[in-house]
């Protein structure tokens, strides 16, 4: 350790000389930027479809061995090489642009990761099929919202066998991942990898390893798990596997210590394995069984468990198949328990590298005695356009049941993401 | 600290605490309250979960079923929620199937959104949300003792694989 302490110290006044002016200068703009828009709900990016470019694991391109968020240097040359639309042909000898934080304005250490996501929206929603009114009661009407749905700044340490990584962002609503008033840290960890990487052992605020990681973090399959990685994080301790054919991690759950008071803090473990019998193929299984004192969305005591499967397949490149299902069970103190499945499949197709058509169906069957299942359907469009860029447009229709009620909810929703 | 480094702090902690605080439509749960003729207003109003996914306040977390069902009815603001409310109550909606209705749940202080939680005799006070942020979490005792473990095990891992060495004989230390 006294080492390290020692070689970072040197190093670091190495990486400050080796800022660039104009690095300086472009970054404190992107910080104004990121810091200036007040964001609501956040997501970090994550893209279980790059199988297709036979990228099976995680960790190879994120600090977090699962995938999502803060990307390490390989990560960021893939991106750059993989994800962009490309406008002309390769010029002889490979391209020559420079890679790396705000386009490779900085440049950093090699033991320093650092990034940052911006994502903008404007969301229309409409949600009818309540029974009419009497005359000159008030209808459905589309609403519209103008969402800055992501600002976060990240940074990660890569020295020796050390790890350590952590977001900060700005929210203007409220988060489970708040720190104080506006401020929230969604994922802040410690670790130390061995054996090059294949086990990475971590603590601290983390991203719950469950099923297929992807930023579509409102779909039933994330959202009724509480397996998102838009503010689901938990504090734990996690265990991670990796190699070219298995993927592993399990975590054990202490709770959010980001929310009180004691008794909504959810505590027990949540685990994922997924194996590669073959290039372009991945499955896995996932398991989470928790208990709170009080449950925040049912609001009694509650054991809560979640045990599903997930597939994710490539069989030509163009396209890559995603599908899971999850089982639901809650259990509330002194009351029946109840089964319920979540489940989406969704099919992804890149005729050219940098534009996708993505196709999503997903159900929801809360359980219960009376319980109606819920229906939904996603199309989708996402062009990555230059490096680090990518503009979203999604169809999203679902038909719910709730109780007595059968309501349908309608969405466009147009973003612009950037990654810095 | 450069004065750059200085800059970007600086800017940072601004920014972060010059936002607008959380802030929905503060006066929703107490004109619900009213609506329904609840007996204290301010001690009875629903919890933000009531319409707000998790209790996050936001545009796009009105997704609760109680919240799709007032949508579904024209709530677009707060112009349009005492209407939406008065549709609720006339439609008898019963948002979580439990066989009591939405505006009945919200007057004994249950939470129409969830089955498990019934009205209970005897009690209209709601069961209040989580409190959001490390301010009113306290100690985060669960983080110390899981990267007490972490560290633990990095020191172990690093002295296995680097032992240490005694002076090679012969040679003095210094």
């Amino acid at each position: 350790m006294p080492n390290f302490v020692a070689a970072s110290s040197s190093v670091a006044g190495e990486a400050v000389r080796r800022v660039s002016r104009r690095g300086l200068r472009a970054g404190l703009i992107a910080v104004g930027l990121v810091l200036s828009a007040g964001p609501l709900a956040s997501q970090a990016e994550a893209y279980p479809w790059m199988i297709r470019h036979d990228h099976h694991g995680c960790g190879q391109c994120h600090m977090d061995p699962s995938g999502a968020g803060l990307l390490t240097a390989y990560g960021r040359e893939q991106g750059d090489e993989e994800l962009p639309m490309r406008y002309r042909a390769a010029p002889e000898g490979g391209d020559t642009f420079r890679g790396g934080l705000l386009w490779g304005a900085f440049e950093t250490p090699d033991w320093l990761l650092l990034g940052a996501g911006l994502r903008g929206a404007v969301l229309e929603t409409k949600v009818s099929g309540a029974p009419v009114g009497s005359p000159g009661s008030p209808s459905a009407q589309w609403t519209a919202s103008l969402i800055l749905m992501q600002a976060d700044l990240r940074a990660g340490i890569r020295a020796g066998g050390f790890r350590a990584s952590a977001s900060v962002g700005a929210v203007n609503d409220a988060s489970y991942a708040a720190i104080t008033g506006n401020l929230v840290s969604r994922e802040h960890w410690v670790g130390y990898a061995f054996d090059h990487d294949a086990y990475v052992l971590r603590a601290g605020r983390m991203n719950l390893p469950f099923g297929i990681r992807s930023i579509e973090h409102t779909l039933w399959i994330r959202r009724e798990t509480r397996t998102d990685i838009n503010d689901a994080q938990q504090h734990g301790v996690a265990f991670a596997y990796n190699s070219s054919i298995v993927r592993a991690e399990v975590m054990g759950v202490l709770g959010n210590y980001q929310i009180s008071p004691d008794g909504y803090r959810q505590r027990g473990y949540s685990a994922s394995v997924e194996v590669v019998p073959r290039s372009g193929v991945a499955v896995g299984a996932s398991s989470l069984v928790t208990h709170a004192a009080r449950d925040f969305e049912l609001k009694v005591e509650t054991l809560r468990q979640a045990h599903g499967l997930f597939v994710r397949i490539s069989p030509v490149v163009p396209l890559v198949i995603l599908g899971e299902a999850d089982l639901v069970m809650h259990s509330p103190a002194g009351m029946p328990s109840t089964k319920g499945l979540a489940s989406a499949l969704q099919g992804d197709v890149e005729p050219l590298q940098g534009l996708h058509f993505i196709l999503t169906g997903e159900t929801w069957t809360p359980g219960g005695t009376g319980t109606a299942s819920s229906f939904g359907g996603w199309a989708a469009i996402d062009w990555f356009c230059f490096r680090q860029v990518d503009v979203r447009l999604d169809f999203m229709w679902r038909r719910m049941a709730f109780g007595t009620d059968r309501l349908d909810a309608t969405a466009l929703l147009l973003q612009g993401h950037i990654y810095l | 600290m450069r004065p750059s480094q200085r800059l970007i702090a600086i800017a940072f902690i601004a920014a972060a605490s010059s936002g607008r605080p959380v802030r929905a439509q503060d006066e929703f749960p107490g004109r619900i309250a009213a609506d329904l003729g609840l007996a204290d207003p301010a001690r009875d109003a629903p919890p933000c979960s009531l319409c707000h996914l998790d209790g996050k306040t936001g545009g796009d977390t009105l997704v609760t079923p109680f919240a799709l069902a007032m949508r579904a009815r024209g709530l677009t603001g707060g112009g349009s929620l005492d209407q939406a409310l008065a549709r609720v109550g006339a439609d008898r909606v019963d948002s979580d199937g439990d066989g009591a209705i939405d505006v009945d749940e919200i007057a004994a202080g249950s939470d129409p959104n969830s089955a498990a939680s019934v009205p209970t005799p005897g009690t209209t006070t709601p069961v209040p949300d989580p409190q959001l942020g490390c301010a009113v979490a306290g100690r985060s005792r669960g983080d110390g003792a899981a990267i007490g473990v972490v560290v633990a095990a990095a020191f172990m891992w690093r002295r296995h694989r680097h032992p240490r060495r005694g002076p090679e004989k012969g040679k003095a230390r210094g």
